[in-house]
């Protein structure tokens, strides 16, 4: 094992692709320490702590944002908003294009379309930097830290505000910039390193927070701080990194045969052609949009606790499963909506009757089924099948943080390294990045470092 | 004033496209170039020019030159010294030449006494004195680089200086013709010379014995075509026996017709087959069944790219009439993949177009030369099918044994450096491809050749009108015609339709190529009307007043050669050979292309709207450059896209290039018997001591030897064919969101290995049982010989282009998510 890692160095050409990536990583994770003009961050971190309290809701929804943007909102830096607006645009204009004619002609323009759409998604990317960092400043400047803002007291106006938003914008941009060298020069998906980075960089809080719990205490047995708690994390860290792994590589093989030409004899057995179907086909995207759309109920009961409403019973029971202790009510509806959004993204993206029409053109077919239309049937009901299961597995994945946080009394910075979009997404990357690489090795005739 | 019009000579030289002189200038640029200074000069200021225009070509043409001018000056200086010498001096020389190389002198050291000598030589030998743009091309392929040289601008004698400077040092110089019949001729031609310089000088052609094969590699200089070397090579990894071998080593290749040997043709598979009991199945049955299916009703043929289905009713017509069940299992699989081709045989692959049937043969038509394109077969059984189609005996396809594209085989020298009158428009290619820079060198003498603007028109029919009125009114001037059409049928119509208007001409196609060599010996004559397919492109020299050029002045009077392109091609590479045959060696001459709004070109790229609105617009589109603009554009952007569908292909060869590498490797050591094979005594150490002690050591080790190389081209030879099965099946994973090329590689990787396993255990295997003599292991009693008799064919790419390049074009449709145009009334949508 150790001796196939020490291969990737072997291949100058990889070794400097990887150099390069960890580089340009570098180069982004030294953006959170440039600080945005005119704002005071000592005031901005202390009114910070103070939504990080334990069960404030909004606090964890914000870190939530956090970690599937890649970004970090408590030191305002000149990467705050951090790569999500170039997310949002992607989807914005993906889902657009299934629902907006024009959009969809260009998306079957084939190159070209989509080098405009890459165009698009750009200057879509620019506004929605500039929205969301100026009513994000304009929530710092006038609402928190009450009065007057957390800017230097010698700023004020629109004036500064506006020199911040550009300077997020530019942040933003470049770290898409980032993100393109990576792809063109490096290795692995830029963006979804970046991501990634960003994940990972919460590791040394989250180690620090485990620290100060349990290890810096006294360890012992039973108790809130016991020894025995910290062996069942440890076990169950592993068991849902493989029941992730498992879930993202998982495929359905569905065995064709190619009608097009005659074949000698065969010495070769096994099966040569197949088409896989993807058991997760829509990745990480439902749970991200199920606690996005979360959010909002969130702070709507908040903002009803505060008015007259806010004694009653349901507003009360709702807002506690809501809040800081992600109750029942809030778990059913996560993985009600889990199971929504997987159904939703499976339909957009998987296209039955495109693959069956595939499939006739190049002369194969899935024996046992006519080409066109019973083809198509065929595999969308083998889809719907497949999706059912790894909607499951993608919805347990996504409980887990807020079910060891309630069993197991332990601070959500911790938790959520257990499950959820976080873990996904670094198990995605990560094998992502390894089958890369592998190709690499491959190529080489040296083998890979998922072969044993 | 000379300097000037030198200027202004070179000026167009660069710009090809735009080389249209006004003809009262003709006269003042018969400049002279006899004097080497001002010739190095023109040299110089073109290359300035050309800086400028192809600074964007990315060092694809190599622009610092002045060191290959200087070099020629230099040569050009010793020329005194070398004319004094008498024959014996000058072989003296040579013999002195050929001891300092020995003694490790580099050649490039040598290059200017070298080629001085050889200048000499030349002119006492064959009575050819090299031009100095001759020698600039010279020492341009000495330093490994393509050159471009015009038609007619004796790229032979140029090719000679290099070839032999490095066949001194003894290790074998191939010059790469573009057919068996130059290759014999450059030859025997070019032979004094290598002779006189001591050096032997061999050719390859098909027909000839292995023993005679072996003798032509053996000499300092060979004479083939690629396709011959790639056979040879083929043959040498099949053998089993040391003296069996016919080649020595590749070491350096300089390559005629560069562009089409390393463009055009470098994705063509050379094959090496054996005998193999085939099943066929009852071919003429399955031909006589599709034949009686009706059109959109039981198949439906696939617009814009060339792939036909059948529809439901097809299929249940066929089911019907066979009585098989339903084919769509696995058990028909056979059975339907033999309806597939048999259909393809009959609705895709047109008679006559992309194939003539002779003497009982089908046989292809090359689409890029016109001409019937020997030893070329289609694969996978579509070959059987076309038979079936024409009625004709089955051929047997064989096993394919072992199989290389040109482009890999061409890797194994260990240099290469070409010629070509069109390298230019090819340049990033070769750049990219093969590390080759273009030289450009410039014509002796200027080209005069008056390129016309293309004449264009709406229909087909108003098209052909106008050629043929365009031709009779050459024709009566007296001026000679040669006529480029794409196809042997077209070129046929085309033939008809003059003799209905009463202008007599020679028709040369695929079909008549026997009576080629004397139907272009008189093309240049006065009144001669020429229609020819893309025959007459590359390498056809029409000399102006006929073979013996008796009525040259009369029809230079005239203006030389008229060419007329009947269409545009998609590569500018062909549309410029075409015209390539007017105005050669500073002849006049003229050309135009003929090129409609219904031609297969413009409409299949979309043009067609945008050139008739034009049209409507300024009423006349004769002469109007945008539409040259316009058809230039289609023309890069289609050459554009056929080479990132080749970059492709060449990623997707990589790994198994590799892998090829190191069997290889593995087969010649033991080959060579530079390898003690040891397989047996490290896995059955018991086995290996009884038979040492039977036999003895050498033996068994013999036996051991004899039956992995065996092996290895078994197990090779089946590895292949599993491979082309994955590569086939491979772009179906990126429906599930992986990466195709990683799977692919991922899978051959894996298999691979299974292969050196399997290799393995069958040497073992094989040994166990096998009965050894003192001589080794008796490979005819032990079934181990392989076929009874090999032979070796081209495999053509399908008409539905080659598999990868279908995988490519379903790739791009994946990503765009464009529906298929779907006539089976099936349609899903129709039911919603």
């Amino acid at each position: 094992m150790f001796a196939k890692f020490a291969t990737i160095f072997k291949i100058p050409e990889l070794r400097k692709k990887i150099y390069l990536t960890l580089f340009l990583l570098f180069v982004y994770r030294m953006g959170f320490y440039i600080a945005l003009p005119h704002i005071d961050q000592v005031k901005m971190a202390a009114s910070f702590k103070q939504l990080q309290t334990p069960g404030d809701s909004l606090g964890q929804t914000l870190e939530l944002v956090e970690l599937f943007s890649a970004s970090n909102f408590g030191n305002s830096t000149i990467f705050g908003l951090g790569i999500m607006p170039y997310i949002s645009a992607s989807i914005i204009l993906q889902l657009l294009g299934s629902v907006y004619p024009p959009l969809e002609k260009l998306q079957k323009e084939g190159e070209a379309g989509r080098k405009k759409i890459n165009e698009y998604t750009r200057y879509l990317t620019v506004a929605l930097c500039f929205v969301q960092s100026y009513m994000w400043l304009l929530f710092l400047s006038r609402q928190m830290a009450g009065q007057g803002g957390i800017l230097y007291s010698s700023y004020s106006g629109n004036y500064p505000t506006i020199v911040a938003a550009f300077t997020m914008t530019t942040g933003t941009i470049f770290l898409m910039w980032l993100g393109e060298q990576i792809d063109e020069y490096g290795i692995g998906n830029g963006i979804s390193l970046i991501i990634m980075a960003g994940i990972l960089s919460r590791i040394p809080k989250a180690l620090n927070k485990l620290y100060e719990t349990y290890l810096a205490k006294n360890v012992g047995l039973g108790g809130d701080t016991g020894v025995e708690k910290l062996l069942i994390l440890a076990v169950l860290f592993v068991a849902v990194i493989v029941g992730v792994i498992f879930i993202t590589q998982g495929q359905r093989r569905i065995p064709t045969q190619s009608a097009k030409h005659v074949r000698g004899r065969r010495v070769w057995g096994g099966q040569k052609q197949f088409l896989p179907l993807r058991v997760n086909q829509a990745g990480v995207m439902p749970i991200i949009f199920a606690s996005s759309l979360l959010m909002f109920p969130t702070l709507i009961l908040q903002q009803l606790r505060s008015t007259s409403m806010g004694q009653w019973f349901i507003i009360e029971q709702l807002d506690a499963s809501f809040g800081g202790e992600r109750g029942y009510v809030y778990n059913m509806c996560y993985i009600g909506l889990i199971y929504f959004f997987c159904y939703f993204w499976t339909a957009i993206t998987f296209n039955p009757k495109d693959m069956a029409n595939n499939l006739k053109d190049y002369g194969s077919f899935i024996p046992g089924h006519r080409p066109g239309k019973r083809t198509a049937e065929y595999l969308e009901r083998v889809m719907v099948r497949i999706t059912y299961v790894g909607a499951a597995f993608l919805a347990l994945v996504a409980v887990i943080p807020t079910v060891i946080q309630g069993f197991l009394n332990i601070d959500f910075v911790i938790a959520s390294f257990f499950g959820g979009t976080g873990l996904l997404i670094v198990v995605s990357v990560g094998l992502d990045l390894v089958q890369k690489i592998d190709s690499h090795l491959v190529m080489r005739n040296y083998g890979g470092l998922l072969e044993s | 004033m000379s300097a000037l019009n030198a200027v202004g000579g070179t000026l167009r030289q660069a710009q090809p496209d735009l080389r249209i002189h006004p003809r009262k200038k003709i006269k003042n640029q018969t400049l002279n170039t006899k004097n080497p200074k001002s010739e190095i000069r023109t040299i110089a200021i073109f290359r300035k020019i050309l800086t400028f225009l192809t600074r964007l070509r990315s060092g694809a043409i190599e622009l610092s030159t002045g060191r290959y001018d200087r070099q020629v000056a230099a040569i050009a200086a010793r020329e005194q010294e070398f004319a004094a010498l008498t024959d014996d001096g000058l072989k003296q020389r040579s013999t002195a030449l050929r001891e300092r190389i020995r003694v490790g002198t580099s050649s490039n050291d040598l290059v200017i006494d070298a080629f001085a000598l050889i200048k000499e030589i030349a002119r006492r030998t064959v009575g050819m004195f090299p031009y100095d743009v001759q020698v600039l091309a010279a020492v341009a392929i000495h330093d490994r680089k393509l050159v471009e040289m015009q038609t007619g601008e004796g790229k032979t004698l140029a090719a000679v200086l290099p070839a032999a400077l490095a066949a001194f040092q003894g290790r074998g110089v191939h010059v790469l013709t573009y057919n068996d019949y130059l290759a014999s001729r450059d030859a025997r031609w070019m032979g004094p010379i290598y002779h006189f310089l001591g050096l032997s000088v061999g050719h390859v052609a098909q027909g000839l014995v292995p023993d005679e094969r072996r003798a032509a590699y053996a000499c300092d200089v060979t004479y083939l075509t690629a396709k011959e070397a790639g056979f040879d090579f083929l043959r040498d990894q099949a053998c089993l026996d040391l003296p069996q071998l016919v080649q020595r080593g590749f070491h350096f290749a300089i390559v005629d017709e560069a562009d089409s040997i390393l463009i055009d043709e470098a994705r063509v598979p050379l094959v090496i087959a054996g005998a193999e009991d085939e099943q066929h199945g009852d071919l003429h049955r399955l031909a006589g069944l599709v034949r009686t299916l009706q059109s959109n009703a039981d198949y439906a043929i696939v617009k814009g790219w060339r792939n036909v289905n059948f529809t439901t009713a097809g299929l249940n017509r066929l089911q019907k009439s066979l009585q098989c069940g339903e084919l769509h299992s696995e058990q028909n699989a056979d059975l339907f993949t033999r309806l597939n081709l048999a259909l393809q045989a009959e609705v895709l692959l047109r008679r006559d177009v992309d194939y003539l049937v002779r003497d009982g043969q089908v046989e292809l038509v090359d689409e890029l030369t016109g001409r019937v394109a020997e030893n070329r077969r289609w694969p996978y059984g579509l070959q059987a099918a076309i038979e079936a189609k024409e009625g004709l005996v089955i051929q047997p396809q064989g096993r394919i044994l072992n199989s290389i594209t040109l482009q890999h085989f061409l890797e194994q020298y260990a240099s290469i450096a070409g010629m070509t009158g069109t390298a230019q428009d090819a340049a990033v290619e070769l750049h990219d491809f093969y590390k080759l820079t273009v030289v450009i060198v410039p014509p002796n003498r200027p080209c005069l050749r008056i390129d016309h603007p293309d004449s264009v028109f709406r229909t087909k029919a108003a098209k052909f009108a106008a050629l043929v009125l365009e031709i009779a009114h050459l024709h009566q001037t007296g001026r000679p015609v040669l006529v480029g059409t794409t196809s042997v049928a077209e070129s046929e119509h085309l033939a008809a339709r003059l003799a209905e208007s009463g202008t007599s001409c020679r028709v040369l196609n695929a079909r008549n190529d026997a009576d080629e060599a004397a139907v272009v010996a008189e093309a240049g004559a006065p009144g001669a009307v020429t229609i020819s397919t893309n025959m007459a492109g590359r390498g056809t020299d029409i000399r102006l007043g006929g073979s013996d050029e008796r009525d040259r002045d009369r029809v230079v009077e005239l203006g030389g050669l008229f060419v007329i392109g009947t269409n545009r091609h998609e590569s500018r590479r062909i549309d410029n050979q075409l015209r390539g045959r007017a105005g050669r060696q500073g002849d006049p001459g003229e050309s135009r292309f003929f090129v409609s709004l219904e031609d297969d070109l413009i409409h299949r790229h979309g043009i067609a709207d945008f050139l008739a609105g034009l049209a409507d617009r300024s009423g006349n589109l004769q002469d109007d450059p945008t539409v040259g603009r316009e058809i230039a554009h289609v023309q890069r952007v289609i050459e554009g896209e056929s080479l990132e569908i080749r970059r492709t292909l060449r990623k997707y060869s990589y790994c198994l290039e590799r892998q090829r590498r190191l069997i290889y490797e593995r087969r010649n050591k033991l080959l060579h018997d530079l390898e003690t094979p040891e397989l047996l005594r490290r896995v059955e150490p018991e086995l290996f001591e009884r038979l040492a002690d039977e036999f003895g050591e050498d033996v068994v080790l013999l036996a051991e030897r004899q039956v992995t190389l065996f092996q290895i081209d078994r197990c090779w030879s089946d590895y292949l064919s599993h491979v082309a099965e994955i590569r086939e099946g491979i772009h179906l994973v990126s429906f599930g969101g992986l990466d195709a090329f990683d799977e692919f590689n991922r899978q051959i990787n894996a298999a691979f290995r299974e292969l050196l396993q399997r290799l393995d255990t069958q040497v073992v295997a094989t040994l166990r049982t096998a009965r050894i003599t003192p001589d080794g292991v008796d490979l005819a009693a032990e079934g181990l010989l392989g076929p009874s008799s090999t032979w070796t064919y081209l495999i053509n790419d399908t008409p539905m282009g080659d598999i990868l390049q279908r995988l490519l074009r379903g790739l791009k449709r994946f990503v765009t998510a464009d529906p298929a145009d779907d006539d089976d009334e099936e349609d899903v949508k129709s039911e919603e």
